[in-house]
This record gives structure tokens, C-alpha cells and sequence, in this order.
């Protein structure tokens, strides 16, 4: 804190800062920062802690060094956990992004019932998570599930899938109301940014020639950018954070045999469920430093810029 | 109500091309089909949501979810979850939790955003980073620490509990989109306040923040959406239905053997009404521009 | 047209201007400080005003309640017995209901917080002795010792190290339950052991039906079917001590209990781990599925039919030497160590376990039974019937996941589901539960 103070001092020393306007934007800085240091970072470390601890929130924790990492690397679910997040990640990188890009593009014209298309394809975003869980739960059911029967009218009843009791569908059941709630997220986003788009600067375009992809591509594209890296930050918290639909549509058990374990979903098992709160702090840990990784990756694109500048 | 409307979009717009058959006209009616389309196939979730609620519990256990035409129509699944669920008792308690904590995450993050975007100092970056990664953080990491922490400050089970969890959490994500916001306001137009001798705070209050006010409605529909919507916080936090939010009142409708899914549908439709209604009301300012600052 | 110039343009002063001062204005620009000051005492207010609002209700003398009997019938019947209480003594209870998952995996919770609730909810057995050792119960040994019929078998099951500390109050029994019609119609007869369900199953199929509906995506269906095939095939006491980690699960005798399961797969219900045990409810109640290997609770999801529309049988006998066993998870009433008035809570307790009011309680819910053995026979004939069961039962285990841990349980029941999905790999699933109860052991 006393850096900030310095800090200030300095910057505004060259101003002619007044001691009212540094105590302002030291209050500024502070009362979020305290609040934030308290409530969020205080307890991150305490995980980190947590993590070389043996303790199931009742006696005092134990402390066993790196016993929680090894016997997580040794862990078939944490493997399968990686994978299944990254299948994820990839997933929800690619398809709900260009969907909903897709659609606030068309949507952004001046069509009519936008309104309308727009409200449908977000709304049911309110619906609370247990009840969309529930609703694509049923929608899969094996033998009078939506799905199955609609492929029956089109196959004449040779496809029937397990969906969720597949493993080797059952993600891909779970992604798909991941998708589903994704698109219409990352559609207003990305209609919002269009919004703010100066229409002159793509009627130059037009006026220049340029075909629809043209104008989207070399326009379009490069106007939203802004908007581009918020969807993606967002996107990958989401990735990263999966666990409520997933949780929800499998019972909490991530089956069918682990089918669609996440790392959330292990950790949550793992220190609520399973008071193991030492190794659900170690899979926290891991997520945190996957995490890690895409934060220092947009901070220095965020520096860059500001360079720029 | 736009799943009875659509299919008249694409007859209007099917009708017109009708009348003049140029190329264009075909696209645009195909363009229709196809959102139509997809409207509809979006808004199935709902409609199914909304045909379960309307059922009673005995019809879906002798028929399945799936079985049309219905063999009953009941709205007593409504008045059940507002009388018996105790659902006045939770929406309030929502609304005391989720407003004070809407305008409390915005007020400081747009504090720490605007002193971030607009001075810099040593660490500035390094604590713009330091919020950045918190809103990276998995909160199902903090669940335990932050359960122990509320229970040293005598503040479990108690809404202020949940309203300090929200809006600290809540900071990392409003600071990162109110500093892209801000980081787009010219840095003159601050400067030129400063000239006429207004004071930091002025600035913030008067210049920066009328200027976020699209950014802001933003931020509040989606915050207001998620924070009405948490339960992971809500079932670690309280321990006594008094202190109740709604969505720990739609999970205390679940049984350990048998559940009303229809009763929990019901519940949950009416537990979206306000959430409907702050997305409806601020639309247009959340439409007019999460970035419009950064491009016009 | 560099990128960077297109996404950051700045905004000429009068584009701006018109932002500010548009008609609509987000905050009034005349007063600023006061309105912020307008602003930070209603926030604060509501705040404040929140946390008070707070505080617990136990403030009046009486005593807090948590319970975790969110089924809207077993819901109802408490209110009732709570009412009944606070009339005969005057006692305030205030009852918290959380739903029954949320309250499982937030107890230590409850019981850890500042101000935990008086009397709480809980299952006997394994469950209780975890937090008993954890000495966050009330030892409530004289108020158990005070109740007349509670019998040994319940007393071992409340007890850890010679004390007490939970009153068993119902429990209800697991067995194969079939609709009377479907029976009726198709003259089918209970069977007295595995050979006989298994031609009974072939006979269904023959007569176009599911011989059994089976539904596994909870999870835990899937473990009452392991527990009786293990005790009927290895005993009870080899049962417990495998949920207890002193057996091996690639043990024979293990692989024996998965062979054996194998050959009911055919007859369940497709895509078993797809559906949730009420989805498999209907076809039952359709009389498309002949019957339901479940527990008694079964009877609660089928509004439209009365508990003697169902009948039952006892999971049949594998081997006969082996004496019957009968899943019977028992609930009680644990107090909490820091309880603010614990022989209030003790007080509640003995009044609700006594015959004269735990009995209404169970008939009020239907499908359980109350434990105390002073209870007279139960009227109802389907009740009467469970009740003769757990009679005559040699040992009564309290399920899966009661019997053994929570770590254990949640990763053996995903496994067993894909066993369910992949039966003739047998070997992969009872290493994989080898390796969870290590680690269940070691964590």
C-alpha cells in the first residue's frame, strides 16, 4: 500500500496533486483491494495451503508435503479429468463462439424480428441450471427422449444411443446444453459490440468494392476484436469452471465410469463431497495454474497494446 | 410469446417474396426460415420447461416428460411453489442479497478501473494483473476457506455474508470490463476536467462513470442474472431457511427419493421472472454497448 | 487501415458531449456528493438491514431444527410432529429444511459453524460415528439409555466407544416390488430363489415385458443391487467388513457378486445409466416392467396408486446356507456438541422417538417404519409386511454408501456404472475399487 501511496504521490507530484485527490484515488485503490485481498486472494492462498495438508474440515489438517500432487499424478481420474477439460476448452473455443458470432452478424442487420430472434436465442439463458439440466436430460433419454425420437423417424428406429449412459457420448450429451446456453452469451456480447460499430466505416467498404465475406473479414472481423478477447477470456473461464451442467445432468457422479469428469467436478467431490479438502485443494491448485497461464498470455497482450498507444 | 410469434415472421416474410421474386427477397426469406429455425429449436428447453409446470406430478409418472397431448393442465404447481415453498420469504431475501450487491461491485470496480485507466504508478500493472487473475480463479476453490472465514467473522448464515462473497468475487470480472471500457475514453476529455480545477472524485462521478453508463447496465443485467442464479455460495453460506435465497428454496424442493419435477419446474419459471424482467428493462442500454465506448 | 487506429478512433468531444448530457442521465450531475451519499446509506442500509435480518430465529428460547426431509410427504409429517411437540411443551422448534444432498455434504458445516442448529438429521451407523470421533455430537447416551425399546442391534448402531450419540427414529426396507395388476394378469408367482427370479425374468420377456426396471443414473440403485448380491452370496459380516476396507474387492469371492449380477443385465431396463430411478417408475406403473428392485420409498412416487396396489418379495436367496440379510438405512436425531440448550435438544429427541409419536410420524410418511420395538404392528398390510421382513431378518445393513465412506462411495458407484455399461470387464472395475478405497483409507 505504501508503494501506491508513493506511487500516486509521484505521478501527481508532477501534476500538482492535491492531498484531497490523493487520498481519493489511494481510497480508490484501497477499499476494492482490501475487500478483494480479504475475500478472494486470502483465501486462494489458504488453498494453496490447504493443498499440502491432509484435513477434512473437522480435525486440524495435516501437513504431508507433496503427498496430494503425487497421488494425484498417479490418479486415472485426474487424467481423464485433464482430457475431458480440454476436450471442453477446444470445444467451447470453436463452436459456440462462431455460432454466436454468426448469428449477432445476421441478427446486427436491420432484418426484421430481430428482437424477437434475439430474446429467443438468449432468454432461456435465465432458466435456473438444474431445470435446464433436467429438460436435457430428458431430451436425451434413450427410448422416448426427444432426440432418439426424432433420429428414429430419420433412421426408422436403427439409431437409438445411450447419450448419457454412453461413455463415449456422454460428453458430448453434457457439451451440447453447454453449447446451447453458450451461444446465446457470447451472441449478445458480440451483437453489443457490433452496436458500437461506426456504420461508416463499413459503408467505405461497401463503396470500395468489397463483397459480403470481404466487408465481414477484412472489416467486420478487425472491428471486434476488442469484443473477440472478452468472449475468449470469458469462454475459457467457463471451460475451466465447467461443473454446474455437468454436475447436474450426471447426479454428481460424472458418469457413466467417469465419462465426464471434470477438474471442477473432482475437486468439488473431492473437498465437499468427499471431505478430502487437502486433495480437492491440490486439483484447485492445478486448475489455478492452468489458469495461470492464459492470464499472463492476455496481460501481456494487454501491456503490448497499452504500449502501442 | 416469441415462440408464437416466430412462425408468423416466416409466413410474412414468405408471403412478401411471394409478391416479388427477386434473389434478394429469396435470400432474405431463407435467412428467416433459417433464424427461425433456430429460434424455435432454441427456445425448446423453455417450452418444454413451461409444458412440465403445467402438468401435475402423477400425469408425468404415468405418462413420462414426453407424452402429447398432456393428460392434465394444472397451475396449481404454481401457486404450490409461491404458498408452500415459502417463495415470498426467498425472493426477498434474493433481492436484499443481490441489489446491494450489484451496486456495491459496481461502485469499486469502477473505482479500481478508473484509477488503473487513467494514472499509472509503480505496480498499477501489477495489480490490474492481480484482478485479472482472480476473475480467472475456479470459485469452487474458495468454497471451504471462505466458509471458515465468514464463520471467524460471525457473519455465517447471515445475507451479508453472501452479499461480501458476490461483490469481492465480483470485482475481478466488473474491473476487467469496466478498465477496457475506460482505457477507450480519451484521456482529453479527463484532462480538460482537471484543468477546470474538478476534483478527482468529480471526475469519477461526473466525467468517467455517465460516460460507462452502457458498460454499467451491461455488467448489472449480467450480474444481476449470475448473482440471482448462485447456489454453490448460497448452500455454503447459510445454514437456516430464514435466511433463504431462492435457488437454496428450489433445491429444498427436491426430495431424497421423490421429486415434483413438475412442482420444481414451476418453481423455477417463477423464480426467472426477474431476471426476464431486468434483461427486458435494460436491454437497450445492454444492446447500445458493452464496447460502444470502444468504437465510436 | 491498421487495426489498432479502426478499434480506438477517439471520440470527437461532441460525440461524447451528447453522452453526457443526453436527457436521460444515469446519475444527476447537479448533486453529485449528496446523491452518492443517497446512494452509499441505501446500499449500506440494505445491508446492514440484510445481515440483521440474519441472526438465526433460536433467539426465543426454543431450539433449531435442521432436517434434510425435503420429500414433500416425510416434510409435512415432521411439521406435524414438531407442532404436536411445541403444544404439549410449550417448546418453540424452528425447522430449517435443505434439500437431502445439499444437507449431506454441508453437515460438517452446520456442525462447524459458530451457532450450529440444536437437533439435526442423520443416519445411523458408519455416518454418525464419523462426526461423533470428530467430537462434534452431544453425547446423548442418557437420553438413548431412557428410550425402552430400542433394541441392541440399534444401540450398536448409535454407538461409538459405549456412548450414544443418535435416536434411531425409522427406517424402511429395500426389496423387489411389483404392481398387484401386472401380476395378477399375467399369474406370475414370487420366486423362492436366484433360479426362480431367473426364470421369472425370462418368462416376462416372453410375455413382452422389462422383467426388471432399473434406473442407475443417481448411482446409488446400482449399490443396493452389489449389497444384496454380496450378502446373499458372502454373508453380511464379510459384506460389512469389504465396505469397511478390511476385504479385498479382487477377492473370488468379489467377482463371484459381478458374475452373478451379470446374469440379471439382460432382463434391466436399457441404457440403465441413463435414467433417473423415477424415469424407470413409469414403466412399472404402466405395466410395461415387471418389477423394481428398490426401497419402500418406491410407493411415494406413484401419486395415482395406493401402497396396496404394490406388493413385494424379499431379494431372493443365492445361496441357502447364507442367513437373510435386508438393506434397512435407519435415520435419527443427532444434537449438536456446542447446541445452545442441549437437554432441550435431548428432550425433543426423547419425545420424538417414543412409540406413541414416532409410529403416527412413519404412517404420516408412508413406506418407512419406526425403529422403536415398543411400536405396536403396523395396520396397513404393505407396512405390516416390510415390518415382518426387517423381523425376520438375521442382519440389517444400512446401504452402499452408509456402510462404507463418502470418498469411497461416490467414486465405487461411478465405477459400478461402468461395469453396468461394460459387464464382462469385471477385473478393471473391482481393481478400480481396490484403488478408491485405498485412497479413501489414505486421504
Amino acid at each position: 500500500m505504501t508503494t501506491l501511496v508513493r506511487g500516486v504521490t509521484k505521478v501527481f507530484g508532477r501534476k500538482r496533486v492535491l492531498s484531497r485527490d490523493r487520498i481519493t484515488l489511494v481510497l480508490f485503490m484501497a477499499v476494492p483491494l482490501l475487500i478483494y485481498a480479504i475475500w478472494v486472494w486470502g483465501p486462494a492462498l489458504a488453498t494453496v495451503a490447504i493443498s499440502f495438508t491432509r484435513w477434512d474440515n473437522v480435525s486440524a489438517p495435516q501437513w504431508i508435503g507433496l503427498h496430494n500432487y503425487t497421488r494425484l499424478f498417479q490418479d486415472p481420474l485426474f487424467k481423464q479429468s485433464l482430457i475431458n477439460n480440454f476436450i471442453w476448452l477446444v470445444v467451447f473455443i470453436t463452436i459456440p463462439t462462431t455460432a454466436g458470432l454468426a448469428l449477432a452478424v445476421i441478427l446486427d442487420r436491420k432484418l426484421k424480428f430481430t428482437r424477437l430472434y434475439q430474446s429467443a436465442i438468449y432468454l432461456p439463458m435465465v432458466l435456473s441450471l438444474p431445470v435446464i439440466g433436467l429438460m436435457f436430460t430428458w431430451f436425451f433419454k434413450p427410448d422416448d427422449g426427444l432426440v432418439n425420437t426424432l433420429l428414429g423417424l430419420i433412421s426408422h428406429g436403427n439409431i437409438s444411443p445411450g447419450w448419457l449412459a454412453d461413455p463415449h457420448l456422454a460428453l458430448a450429451a453434457v457439451l451440447t446444453a453447454a453449447i446451447w446456453r453458450h451461444v446465446g452469451y457470447v451472441m449478445v456480447l458480440y451483437l453489443a459490440g457490433l452496436k458500437g460499430i461506426d456504420p461508416a466505416m463499413r459503408e467505405a467498404a461497401v463503396v470500395d468494392g468489397a463483397n459480403e465475406w470481404q466487408l465481414f473479414r477484412r472489416v467486420t472481423l478487425p472491428l471486434l476484436k476488442p469484443v473477440t478477447i472478452i468472449v475468449l477470456v470469458i469462454t475459457i473461464i467457463e471451460s475451466l469452471r465447467a461443473f454446474d451442467l455437468v454436475y447436474v445432468m450426471t447426479n454428481g457422479l460424472e458418469g457413466p465410469n467417469h465419462a465426464t469428469e471434470l477438474l471442477a467436478t473432482m475437486m468439488f467431490n473431492a473437498a465437499i463431497h468427499n471431505y478430502e479438502l487437502g486433495y480437492g485443494a491440490a486439483v484447485a491448485v492445478i486448475l489455478l495454474l492452468i489458469s495461470l497461464a492464459f492470464i499472463i498470455t492476455y496481460v501481456a497482450q494487454v501491456m503490448r497494446e497499452e504500449e502501442e498507444v | 410469446m416469441a415462440d408464437i410469434t416466430l412462425p408468423r415472421a416466416t409466413e410474412q416474410s414468405v408471403a412478401k417474396t411471394r409478391r416479388s421474386l427477386g434473389p434478394r427477397q429469396l435470400k432474405r426469406a431463407l435467412l428467416h426460415v433459417i433464424l427461425a429455425t433456430i429460434a424455435i429449436a432454441w427456445m425448446i428447453p423453455l417450452v418444454s420447461a413451461i409444458y412440465t409446470s403445467v402438468r401435475t406430478f402423477a400425469d408425468g409418472t404415468a405418462n413420462g416428460p414426453w407424452s402429447f397431448p398432456p393428460h392434465s393442465f394444472t397451475l396449481q404447481n404454481f401457486v404450490d411453489a409461491w404458498t408452500d415453498g415459502g417463495f415470498s420469504g426467498y425472493f426477498l431475501n434474493t433481492f436484499l442479497v443481490v441489489i446491494p450487491a450489484v451496486i456495491l461491485m459496481l461502485l469499486l470496480s469502477s473505482m479500481t478501473a478508473f484509477v488503473l485507466s487513467r494514472y499509472r504508478f509503480r505496480g498499477s500493472r501489477l495489480l490490474l494483473m492481480l484482478f485479472i487473475a482472480g476473475l480467472l480463479l475456479p470459485f469452487q476453490v474458495l468454497l471451504i476457506p471462505v466458509y471458515r472465514l465468514s464463520n471467524f467473522l460471525n457473519i455465517y448464515d447471515t445475507l451479508g455474508s453472501l452479499v461480501a462473497i458476490h461483490v469481492a468475487f465480483e470485482l475481478g470480472f466488473c474491473t476487467f470490463v469496466l478498465h477496457n471500457f475506460m482505457r477507450t475514453i480519451p484521456k482529453d476529455l479527463t484532462d480538460a476536467a482537471a484543468v477546470d480545477g474538478a476534483s478527482v472524485f468529480r471526475i469519477w462521478w461526473q466525467v468517467v462513470l455517465p460516460l460507462c453508463r452502457p458498460a454499467l447496465a451491461a455488467l448489472a443485467t449480467l450480474e444481476f442474472t449470475w448473482k440471482w442464479n448462485d447456489y454453490l455460495w448460497v448452500i455454503t453460506l447459510i445454514q437456516s431457511t430464514n435466511n433463504a435465497t431462492v435457488t437454496l428454496g428450489l433445491s429444498g424442493l427436491r426430495g431424497e427419493f421423490v421429486t415434483n419435477w413438475n412442482l420444481i419446474t414451476a418453481a423455477s419459471l417463477l423464480a426467472a421472472v426477474p431476471t426476464v424482467i431486468v434483461y427486458l428493462v435494460l436491454q437497450r442500454q445492454f444492446l447500445g454497448g458493452l464496447f460502444v465506448g470502444s468504437n465510436k | 487501415m491498421s487495426d489498432s487506429k479502426i478499434f480506438r478512433p477517439s471520440p470527437s468531444p461532441s460525440q461524447v458531449g451528447i453522452n453526457v448530457t443526453d436527457g436521460k442521465k444515469p446519475f444527476d450531475l447537479q448533486l453529485p456528493r449528496r446523491d452518492f451519499l443517497k446512494l452509499t446509506a441505501v446500499v449500506g442500509g440494505a445491508t446492514l438491514l440484510a445481515s440483521c435480518g440474519a441472526g438465526g430465529g433460536s433467539g426465543g428460547g426454543g431450539i433449531t431444527l435442521q432436517s434434510n426431509l425435503s420429500d414433500a410427504v416425510p416434510k409435512k409429517a415432521l411439521a406435524d410432529l414438531v407442532s404436536k411437540y411445541t403444544s404439549a411443551t410449550k417448546n418453540a422448534v424452528n425447522i430449517s429444511t435443505i434439500d437431502h444432498n445439499t444437507f449431506q455434504i454441508n453437515l460438517a458445516n452446520y456442525l462447524n459453524s459458530n451457532h450450529p442448529p440444536d437437533v439435526l438429521t442423520w443416519f445411523a451407523g458408519n455416518r454418525v460415528r464419523f462426526f461423533a470421533g470428530k467430537g462434534l455430537l452431544a453425547d446423548i447416551s442418557d437420553a438413548f439409555n431412557s428410550v425402552s425399546g430400542y433394541t441392541p442391534v440399534l444401540k450398536n448402531l448409535a454407538s461409538l466407544n459405549g456412548k450414544q450419540y443418535i435416536m434411531p427414529m425409522t427406517y424402511y426396507w429395500w426389496a423387489v416390488f411389483y404392481r398387484k395388476d401386472t401380476w395378477t394378469k399375467y399369474g406370475y408367482q414370487a420366486p423362492k430363489d436366484w433360479d426362480g427370479f431367473i426364470a421369472l425374468c425370462k418368462q416376462m420377456q416372453k410375455d413382452g415385458l422389462t422383467p426388471i426396471a432399473f434406473a442407475d443414473a443417481d448411482g446409488w440403485p446400482a449399490g443396493g443391487w452389489f449389497d444384496f448380491i454380496n450378502m446373499r452370496l458372502n454373508g453380511y459380516d464379510f459384506h460389512i467388513r469389504l465396505m469397511a476396507g478390511q476385504e479385498s474387492f479382487q477377492d473370488p469371492k468379489v467377482t463371484k457378486v459381478f458374475d452373478t449380477w451379470k446374469e440379471v443385465l439382460p432382463y434391466c431396463s436399457k441404457n440403465a445409466t441413463a435414467l433417473k430411478w423415477q424415469d424407470a417408475v413409469t414403466p412399472l406403473v404402466q405395466g410395461k416392467a415387471g418389477m423394481y428392485m428398490l426401497g419402500a420409498f418406491l410407493v411415494q412416487a406413484t401419486p395415482d396408486l395406493k401402497q396396496d396396489d404394490f406388493d413385494f418379495f424379499p431379494f431372493p436367496t443365492i445361496d441357502p446356507s447364507v442367513p437373510m440379510a435386508t438393506e434397512a438405512p435407519t435415520d435419527g436425531w443427532i444434537v449438536s456438541s456446542r447446541a445452545s440448550n442441549i437437554s432441550k435438544a435431548k428432550d425433543f429427541t426423547k419425545y420424538a422417538v417414543a412409540a406413541a409419536n414416532a409410529v403416527p410420524y412413519a404412517t404420516e410418511t408412508g413406506g418407512v417404519l419406526a425403529v422403536n420395538a415398543e411400536a405396536p404392528a403396523p395396520t396397513d398390510p404393505f407396512v405390516a409386511k416390510g415390518a415382518q421382513l426387517l423381523k425376520d431378518s438375521a442382519a440389517l445393513s444400512q446401504f452402499f454408501d452408509r456402510d462404507s465412506s463418502p470418498a469411497f462411495s461416490q467414486n465405487a458407484l461411478g465405477s459400478i456404472q461402468g461395469f453396468l455399461n461394460n459387464p464382462s470387464d469385471i477385473g478393471s472395475v473391482t481393481k478400480q475399487l481396490d484403488d478408491f478405497m485405498k485412497q479413501a483409507a489414505d486421504a
